[in-house]
């Protein structure tokens, strides 16, 4: 599965894409993240999976095109 | 009639008041139009512990912006009267007093031109993954943030 950060994330963790494996939902994805870059606890953002953001914990399938997306500020 | 084929919405860098201005002659032959609005977003000059905004570069998740314009299109053209609907976002950096956001609809009416124009604009500030670094003069940063 292939993760995105944009914005701000892609400054605090270094990184604009990574690839993950393993992980089943979202919820596990986070708190590996929040593992992996201690300062993501501190900012705002929203998880989207195939570029829809999900409502709760979200099932991820191999192939899944995940992002983690700051505040927008679009305009 | 309505025009609803796909369009490029992000641009490099600031959309030109020329550019904005061919955009209103190329609906002169568009005779079922009697009202056009259009909003355009200006990057302002904030100040921000004691530092000025000299410029905004914007970036954008463009796969999913696209699909949620897309989304956001076809549901404008459900709700309200309108005959066309351009909309261009800036990517790159803009500097203040330069325009990043040109939304422009056109309706037989004044009333569904005033109410489209306005909640496309809303829509875009909250729902379309775009973000935007304000630059100081002195090259330091911070990441603006949309009030909703």
């Amino acid at each position: 599965m292939k993760l995105f950060f944009f914005g701000q994330l892609a400054e605090v963790t270094g990184k604009s894409e990574m690839e993950i494996t393993n992980i089943s939902d979202t919820e596990t994805l986070l708190k590996k993240l929040e593992a992996d870059f201690p300062k993501l606890k501190n900012l705002k953002f929203q998880i989207s999976v195939d570029r829809k953001i999900g409502k709760g914990n979200v099932i991820l399938e191999n192939g899944s095109e995940i992002a983690l997306l700051p505040p927008f500020a679009g305009g | 009639m309505t025009e609803k084929k796909k369009h490029k919405v992000f641009r490099e860098g600031p959309i030109s008041p020329d550019f904005i201005a061919d955009s209103i002659s190329k609906h002169t032959t568009k005779t079922s139009i009697g009202a056009h609005d259009i909003f355009l977003g200006q990057v302002r000059a904030d100040v921000i512990n004691g530092k000025t905004v000299e410029a905004i570069e914007y970036s954008t998740y463009q796969e999913m912006a696209e699909e949620k314009l897309h989304e956001i299109r076809e549901l404008a053209f459900t709700k309200f009267e309108l005959t066309c609907m351009h909309i261009y976002h800036s990517l790159g950096k803009v500097k203040t007093g330069e325009i990043s956001l040109f939304v422009f609809v056109s309706s037989p009416h004044r009333q569904s031109a005033f109410d489209a124009c306005r909640w496309l604009v809303e829509e875009i500030k909250k729902d379309v993954p775009i973000w935007g670094k304000e630059i100081f003069g002195d090259e330091t940063h911070v990441w603006k943030e949309n009030k909703i």
